[in-house]
């Protein structure tokens, strides 16, 4: 593969409007707070913004801005309190537009632990392969495969 | 859930407006990082360090007369043993390496193919066993069953799978990382022969280096993981909880030099070492020995001192 670089400050616009909504949609899962979602989707693109990092590819612009959500998520939920607050209540929309199964189903996803609910989120609703989440979260395509496999278990369980 | 509703679902979680803009501002207000102010001090700080290496070593030669170093390492895994005959081309062959009337089992070929990543030799670290050990026995298995399976965009299809899988027990020699009080005890691995895909399998009496994953849990269908499957007749329940760790490459192998045999993806420890193996005519595989040239031109020879160098520094980075 031909070598490119992509710098950050190239078409900082234009990844905004391509992966925003994809960072911001994995925040929501991960904190289930809107203005935490909020927080995270800004720390995010600012990070990528200061550091202004480098890509061979356009995939690993995606795999990085991915990787470092979950990190700001995970350091988040680490610094506040357990909230009672769900999505659902954050978005009142969800209520309107999605039927009741897909609610359900939803709210099963978002309470999976957090580990499982990344894989099955990013495998199931936003269509990556195991070997992109691997990519992604930084770790094997088999412990990827493990956890989408026990999260669907706990799906199973969760709605039966 | 459907296109439709995904994409409700979707326009529900989107960053407002507002959020937008005010990252922007954020931005605007924000400098970059300072990547191209720290190249000057960089470069400065080379040119000093390289500067201060000259004046040591003109030092160092004027204080002390020249003496003749050992040959580096690197430069002796260029020549074959004396002990093995060299093809015009430097090459020598696999016959003339391993373990005598070591032959492959003989199981049917895959024709499958797979996404499969690329090897990496840090799995050394990432494995949950790295050994080194002789093969004292090898099986095979056949299972047999059948199971529904349906894919996340409605493909749904009845599989009848008849998998065999290869139970090979290594008398464990040494173990490179991981728990080092199972020197001298066994181990049994399953691997599925559809990824070993019979020219990889272990042979008996030959003595590898081995990468092994624990896969506890796992039943022995590992072809689709990732749709929803559901068991509808037979066993599949594995025999070993272990598996190797990266089939689908021949395996390190020490030959009967005590010298390695390593695949090129092994590129630290390969660096530099030029002795090509081959698969000659006279190696006992079952099949045509043409199957496995793709790999006479991707398996070099280490010696053992190099080897086992290298592999420390990989397990101290």
């Amino acid at each position: 593969m031909e070598k490119q670089s992509l710098c950050a400050h190239d078409c900082f616009d234009e990844t905004v409007d391509r992966y925003g909504d994809l960072v911001y949609r994995l925040a929501c899962t991960r904190v289930q707070t809107k203005t935490d979602a909020d927080d995270v989707f800004q720390n995010v693109f600012l990070l990528y913004f200061q550091k202004n990092p480098t890509f061979e590819t356009e995939e690993h612009r995606r795999n990085w801005l991915i990787h470092v959500t979950l990190k700001f998520c995970k350091k988040l939920h680490s610094s506040t309190w357990s909230r009672r607050v769900t999505l659902f209540d954050e978005f009142p929309l969800l209520q309107t537009d999605l039927n009741t199964e897909n609610v359900e189903l939803l709210h099963a996803v978002l309470s999976l632990p957090a580990d499982y609910r990344t894989a099955v989120w990013l495998y199931y609703y936003e269509g990556f392969s195991t070997k992109e989440i691997a990519a992604m979260t930084k770790q094997k395509e088999s412990t990827v495969r493990s956890r989408l496999k026990r999260g669907r278990e706990k799906l199973k369980g969760a709605l039966q | 859930m459907n296109g439709e509703q995904r994409g409700a679902l979707f326009k529900a979680l989107r960053p407002d407006d507002e959020t937008v803009r005010a990252l922007k501002e954020k931005v605007k207000a924000t400098q970059p990082a300072p990547r191209r102010k720290l190249l000057p001090v960089a470069v400065a700080a080379a040119l000093v360090l390289i500067t201060a290496i000259g004046v040591w070593l003109t030092l160092r030669n004027h204080q002390t007369p020249p003496k003749i170093e050992p040959s580096d390492p690197i430069v002796t895994t260029t020549q074959p043993p004396e002990t093995v005959p060299t093809n015009p081309d430097g090459s020598v062959n696999f016959s003339d390496l391993t373990v005598d009337g070591a032959a492959w089992p003989s199981v049917p070929q895959s024709s499958g193919t797979a996404s499969i990543v690329s090897f990496s030799e840090y799995a050394v670290k990432g494995c949950d066993l790295c050994f080194e050990g002789t093969v004292t026995d090898v099986q095979l298995k056949q299972y047999d069953y059948r199971y529904y399976y349906g894919e996340k965009f409605g493909k749904e299809v009845i599989i009848h799978e008849q998998p065999i899988t290869q139970l090979t027990t290594f008398r464990i020699e040494k173990v490179w990382h991981g728990d080092p009080t199972l020197v001298g005890t066994t181990i049994t691995l399953e691997d599925d022969t559809r990824g070993l895909d019979g020219k990889f399998g272990y042979r008996e009496g030959v003595c590898y280096v081995v990468l092994m994953q624990d896969v506890t849990g796992w039943n022995i269908d590992m072809w689709h993981p990732v749709g929803e499957e559901r068991l509808l007749e037979g066993d599949i329940k594995r025999s070993s909880p272990y598996a190797t760790h990266y089939p689908w490459q021949p395996q390190v192998e020490k030959a009967k030099t005590g010298d390695y045999i390593v695949p090129l993806s092994w590129e630290t420890v390969t660096a530099g070492c030029d002795v090509k193996v081959v698969f000659d005519p006279e190696t006992p595989y079952f099949g045509s020995v043409q199957e496995l040239e793709w790999f006479s031109d991707r398996l070099r020879l280490v010696d053992a001192d190099t080897f086992q160098t290298r592999m420390a520094a990989l397990l101290a980075e």
